[in-house]
């Protein structure tokens, strides 16, 4: 019985690393995207609003993101951990403030301690070397993206702020409960009140994802992501931006900068780039009335 | 930084290998940018004293600046905007036409906020106060004339204009006396 798991175990150790063995000494073969490449996100720091005018002189509102040293930390494999994804580090910090289990962890990446440390899924051709930087030309102007990050800390906040509760009417004899939440059951039967009943409590801080959101603007030399609206959190946070998951194939950028780079920004590639590269709106002209 | 150890694939229709008798130079690539992407006026970043938005802040400033439009919020200029001057605002109707609207009327706000600074101007047009909000920086504003110093405003905000007009608003003559200085400039051109 032993020896019949065994064998089974080793069939099925076998099977996995011939499939694994040609992506994960992915180092020999050049990476091409195919429709099922999920390539790596990144982590960025929200660093605060502006706005920009487009093409056709319409002011849009952007987020600003900078990517901090952002790089690979350590690659999860199918074989050893039982998945693929990217162990991806942003921002470098001194070794004095890092722990000595966190310092075996970074050394053995060969990196400087960071920060913020995220993993991303990613399909095996998307693997990258540990160490690799990635740089804000990992996304293209006019591509799409989700952002996520922990919302704003609102504090303890009613059910009106925190759930959209209705209250009560302020007048015609309503005395002292304006703003509270009201019945909270039924009566005898089932005579509690059930588990997750919306009621005041603690609101915010918890991760939030804003999807589909137009990168407008590149900046390599700041390594900074301009998107288009908001995104959750306070400045400085630590937001983890990927390709945007409904926008799939062709819809996730105009198709004169697809493919994107995959897996990501060639530096070569960059270094020939200028500074600063601004998305267009695209469309027709909207302030000139169509027929 | 940039430490890739493997060759990867370069991204199609964006490389282009520049025709060079070297091999060396052959290999090196340039970019050019697609037709959904705009560069613009790039400049060189320096953050020496001041924080990233304060420096994304002064540098698309100075883009979109460009047409010496900040002298118009700045008091230490003689062609500064003051609170209860007579303003004509000339605005492109959309980006693909050159052709123009007009509103003139008496500037009663100033918003200096850097790249979001923003005048509103009021005038009353066939018996109907209208006010308008323009900011300094949007590229649909084509040009911003003084018709008139204003005399006697001592408030930085002329709201109070919107109850007690007073003869702030007899502004009848000034389009006209600036399509003639128009067509003159045109004609001297």
């Amino acid at each position: 019985m032993a020896s019949l798991l065994n064998s089974v175990r080793v069939g099925l150790r076998a099977g996995l690393t011939t499939e694994c063995r040609s992506f994960v000494t992915a180092a020999t073969q050049p990476a091409t995207w195919t429709s099922k490449s999920l390539r790596s996100g990144v982590i960025a720091r929200k660093k605060g609003m502006t706005a920009m005018w487009d093409e056709w002189g319409v002011r849009i509102p952007v987020t600003v993101l900078q990517l901090e040293q952002c790089q690979v930390v350590q690659v999860l494999n199918e074989e050893a951990h039982g998945y693929t994804a990217l162990q991806i580090g942003s921002s470098d910090r001194s070794e004095t403030n890092v722990t000595k289990p966190m310092l075996g962890h970074f050394e053995k990446a060969g990196v400087q301690p960071k920060r913020k440390l995220f993993e991303f899924r990613v399909t095996p051709d998307a693997v990258l070397p540990v160490g690799t930087e990635l740089v804000a030309s990992h996304f293209v102007p006019g591509q799409y993206v989700d952002c996520s990050a922990p919302t704003m800390g609102k504090g303890f906040q009613g059910a009106m702020k925190r759930h959209g509760f209705g209250g009560q009417p302020a007048s015609h004899g309503t005395s002292v409960t304006h703003r509270s939440l009201g019945s909270t059951g039924q009566r005898k039967d089932p005579g509690k009140v059930f588990k997750g009943k919306k009621m005041a409590g603690r609101m915010g801080g918890e991760q939030a994802t804003v999807q589909s959101l137009k990168v407008m603007k590149v900046d390599n030399d700041l390594n900074l992501i301009y998107v288009k609206g908001c995104v959750p959190g306070v400045d400085e946070q630590f937001v983890k931006v990927q390709d945007a998951v409904k926008k799939r194939g062709d819809k996730i950028a105009p198709a004169d900068v697809l493919p994107l780079p995959f897996p990501t920004a060639d530096p070569k590639l960059v270094k020939a780039m200028p500074r600063e590269l601004v998305a267009k709106t695209g469309g027709s002209d909207p302030y000139v009335m169509q027929e | 930084m940039l430490s890739f150890t493997r060759p990867l694939a370069r991204m199609a229709g964006l490389v282009q290998l520049r025709s060079a008798s070297t091999a060396a130079n052959a290999a090196k690539p340039t970019y050019t940018a697609p037709a959904s992407v705009i560069v613009p006026t790039q400049f060189k970043p320096n953050t020496k004293g001041q924080g990233l938005m304060q420096l994304i802040s002064k540098e698309e400033t100075k883009r979109l600046g460009a047409d010496g439009r900040s002298k118009l919020f700045n008091k230490s200029h003689q062609d500064c905007l003051r609170p209860g001057d007579v303003v004509l605002v000339e605005t492109l109707n959309s980006m693909s036409t050159d052709k123009t609207s007009t509103f003139i009327g008496v500037l009663i706000a100033m918003d200096r906020r850097g790249l979001h600074s923003n005048f509103t101007v009021r005038n009353v047009v066939l018996k109907v106060g209208v006010e308008m909000k323009y900011m300094l920086y949007s590229p649909l504003i084509k040009a911003v004339r003084v018709m008139k110093k204003g005399e006697g405003f001592r408030r930085a905000k002329l709201f109070y204009l919107r109850d007690n007009p007073g003869r702030a608003f007899r502004l009848e003559g000034l389009v006209r006396q600036d399509k003639a200085e128009q067509a003159k400039k045109a004609v001297k051109a």
